[in-house]
């Protein structure tokens, strides 16, 4: 708050007063010469502070430069880290690929998933590996971590088309690795799950059982891991079990997989 | 307390009319802060509060003008002088006020500055006074009571406090 008007100056008021009109008729009364000296004194003592400042501080065209060289190097240091985040996702991916590829004994060829097409009967993929490469058809195709993918159907010269277990046409001979059971996998579209067919009410099934490949089909090795059981319902009426199965495979990330190099024993 | 607040206030204004204020300007016209405090001194410190800071607030402009360094401390002087004693009827307090009586001392100011630096020609002060004295005292008679007045709102929780 302000201090209430007074009325009337008091004599500290009219001291100052005083002093500002002496000084102010010293300075005018001392000639022009004098007045400058007064000035460079004042400029040196009053003003040393701002003067100070001023000095120290850049001009403003050097900031505006320096500000503009900063942005740059922001801009580009963000780019940078973008750039790194996405290199250190497929850096992971890599790391895992390759731990895979050092522990699995038969030969694996890496592929690049081009595309993956959505068809009526399921899902096809475009591999960038064809003939060239050494590919042919019913080469079976790998995930990641070894689990199935599912078959080359088609060979080009550079490229190829593989059709996934989510596929209508693609059914493997797998067996129950807990019990040794052997039944026949295959997409079903309405449950968007793996139907496995031939598992008898006899049979002690549980969800969470692993499904892997038995190779009675002559396609795929032995103990290719397939999926797992989701769910287990007795059919009184087919007097078999009616079975679901995940895919262990995660065919919406699918970037690369391993197709499976000829095993001599195998086909022959 | 109260020299030393205004004598740090003093400086930052010098600092202020040095590199922000240019880039205010509207139309080549600047507000005048350095008057604006000496207006503000006066009515917080009274008659002695005013006049004080006006001399040093003069001496300092007059430093870089050597040839009006005693006109610059008489004229602030004055207008400090004459801040602490307006009229105990109007509310000091609000800005509208603080606006009006900036403008009018300002306006007082620069006549009295014009008319000793044209040496009392009046052919030659007045389109210098009308180039520059209304608009500055517009200026600074509505940007610096409603700077003033949001700074003691959002700082200091309401009107009251920031000169007492």
């Amino acid at each position: 708050m302000f201090r209430k008007a007074a009325a009337y100056p008091g004599f500290g008021d009219w001291l100052a007063l005083a002093a500002a009109i002496a000084v102010s008729l010293l300075l005018y009364a001392i000639g022009k010469e004098h007045r400058a000296h007064a000035a460079v004194f004042l400029r040196g003592t009053l003003l040393y502070p701002y003067r100070l400042v001023m000095e120290n501080a850049p001009p403003r065209d050097e900031l505006q430069t320096e500000m503009a060289s900063l942005r740059y190097q922001l801009a580009t240091a963000n780019r940078e880290v973008a750039r790194c985040a996405s290199e250190r996702v497929e850096l992971r991916r890599l790391r895992t690929q390759l731990d895979y590829m050092e522990r699995r004994e038969e030969p694996l060829l890496p592929a690049r998933v081009l595309a993956v097409t959505p068809i009526r009967q399921g899902e096809q993929l475009t591999l960038e590996r064809g003939k060239q490469h050494g590919l042919y058809v019913d080469q079976p195709l790998l995930g990641v971590h070894g689990e199935l993918v599912g078959k080359v159907v088609q060979v080009k010269e550079r490229e190829s088309t593989a059709q996934t277990l989510r596929h209508e046409a693609l059914s493997v001979m797998v067996r129950l690795e807990r019990t040794r059971e052997v039944g026949l996998l295959r997409w079903s579209p309405l449950q968007r799950l793996l139907s496995l067919e031939g598992i008898g009410l006899d049979e002690t099934v549980f969800p969470g059982d692993t499904v892997v490949t038995s190779g009675h089909g002559r396609i795929f090795p032995v103990d290719i891991r397939v999926g797992e059981i989701v769910s287990v319902r007795d059919d009184s009426t087919a007097l078999v079990k009616v079975i679901l199965v995940e895919p262990a495979a995660d065919f919406d990330r699918l970037e690369e997989a391993f197709l499976l190099v000829p095993d001599s024993t195998l086909r022959e | 307390m109260f020299f030393l607040q205004y004598i740090f206030l003093t400086f930052v204004v010098m600092l202020f009319e040095a590199t922000v204020v240019p880039r205010i300007a509207i139309l080549g016209l600047t507000p005048d802060l350095g008057l604006a405090l000496v207006v503000y001194a006066g009515l917080a410190g009274g008659g002695r509060g005013g006049t004080l800071i006006g001399l040093l607030i003069g001496l300092l402009r007059g430093s870089l003008e050597p040839e009006w360094l005693g006109l610059d401390v008489l004229l602030l002087s004055a207008v400090g002088f004459a801040a602490a004693y307006t009229s105990p009827k109007v509310d000091r307090d609000h800005p509208v006020v603080q606006g009006i009586l900036i403008a009018l001392l300002l306006l007082g100011h620069d006549t009295a500055r014009v008319l000793a630096i044209t040496g009392f020609s009046l052919a030659r002060a007045i389109p210098l006074w009308l180039s520059s004295a209304p608009g500055t005292a517009l200026i600074t008679g509505i940007l610096v009571p409603t700077a003033v007045h949001l700074w003691r709102k959002i700082y200091l929780g309401g009107p009251r406090g920031a000169f007492s």
